[in-house]
């Protein structure tokens, strides 16, 4: 439970941080989460970030919707509604328009297994490290590419990742 | 400051509502085809036993390498892969001193993953001819699922158990007999990594006292 505290903690700050956001992005994807009963889904994200470093690590908030179809019953779904914040540290220049950087985030999701006719439903916390590869189109626009891996912090063991290609704004 | 107290209220009483999430029961075992040698003994509340054993695990029977459970008395062939838990129905009716199959198939027995409020329903048909006589049968299958949040047997308590209730009715026509309706009804309640912990039928109601799964 200390750890949940912590953790909520650091996801309070960091989101109410976002507020003020420097950038903004979205991004679809793709999204594989490690159950059986699921084929791979969408996923479509909205993030902001702030230009303040803290001992060079940027705070960052980004919402995703996670989707994805039962791999063997045509009526199976799974939603996820995920909230994450975390901090986002550059690691390097690949080429002088192409940023490497590494982030950390906790997050909070509802998700939701569904048929036609049952459902079940609860909130799930995660820890989600993802790198992410931007290359600057012009001065306040960029691409980029995101690698997210996701673990649950339920019983489960559950494993979620998330790749997706967008495009960032920066004010 | 404001936003960051209704942002740390609101993640704290969600994390709060987290106990046991959709994702954990979706990762559990909670219909484990064991190894030959294992069973479930259960008891009713008169004292009446019955039991479940596993005769055989790898059992090459109507085209499908399944187990074979002594059900109380009744062999239960179940196969299972991903997406189901099937069982082999054989159902024969007799005629004038011969035995005519009317259903010989494998038909599902759960839809997985087992979820809270899930309901289905299989119907299945069958015309023959029975001594120049046409034959109908219609098999109506409805199963339905419910989470119970906790049940307690006599060998222990379990939590995020689903409770299974089938209720098959049989529909006959033909002119030699006429029609004639039937049904039948059993429920289960399954727990995770056990199996069966509950079952009744027209014999009784049973709860599981001992089990040993190889």
């Amino acid at each position: 439970m200390k750890k949940y505290k912590f953790l909520l903690i650091v996801f309070s700050l960091f989101l109410a941080a976002g507020l003020e956001a420097y950038s903004f992005s979205v991004s679809p994807g793709i999204s594989i989460l490690s159950s059986k009963y699921f084929d791979n889904g969408r996923v479509l994200t909205l993030g902001t970030s702030l230009s303040k470093k803290y001992a060079g690590f940027s705070p960052g908030a980004d919402f995703s919707l996670i989707q994805a179809d039962g791999a063997y019953r045509e009526d199976l779904s799974l939603n996820i509604f995920l909230l994450k914040a975390g901090l986002s540290r550059h690691l390097f220049n690949l080429t002088p328009r192409n940023k490497l950087s590494f982030s950390f985030s906790y997050g909070l999701s509802q998700l939701r297994v569904k048929t036609k006719n049952g459902s079940e439903s609860s909130f799930v916390s995660w820890v989600i490290p993802a790198i992410k590869l931007k290359f600057d189109l012009t001065e306040s626009l960029g691409l980029f590419s995101d690698l997210s891996y996701g673990y649950s912090l339920d019983n489960s063991n559950s494993s979620l990742i998330l790749l997706s290609l967008g495009l960032q704004l920066s004010r | 400051m404001k936003n960051l107290f209704i942002i740390l209220a609101i993640s704290f009483f969600l994390t709060q509502c987290s106990s046991e999430s959709p994702l954990s029961r979706l990762s559990q075992e909670y219909f484990p085809l064991p190894d030959t040698s294992s069973y479930w003994n259960y008891k009713d509340t008169l004292g009446n036993s019955a039991s479940v054993s596993v005769e055989s695990f790898n059992f090459l029977y109507q085209g499908r390498y399944c187990s074979v459970w002594d059900f109380n008395g009744t062999y239960f062939y179940v196969w299972k892969d991903d997406g189901s838990i099937k069982t082999h129905k054989n159902l024969t009716r007799d005629f004038a001193g011969t035995s005519y199959v009317v259903e010989n198939r494998w038909a599902d027995f759960l839809k997985l993953p087992l979820l809270e409020g899930d309901l289905w329903t299989d119907v299945y048909t069958n015309n023959i001819n029975i001594a120049g006589d046409p034959y109908s049968i219609e098999i109506k299958t409805t199963v339905s699922v419910r989470l119970l949040e906790n049940f307690t047997c006599p060998e222990g308590s379990y939590e995020n158990c689903y409770r299974i209730d089938i209720n098959r009715n049989i529909r006959e026509s033909s002119a030699l007999l006429g029609n004639q309706n039937s049904s039948e009804y059993k429920s289960y309640v399954l727990a995770p990594s056990k199996g069966i912990v509950f079952f009744s039928d027209s014999t009784g109601e049973y709860y599981l006292s001992e089990l040993e799964l190889i």
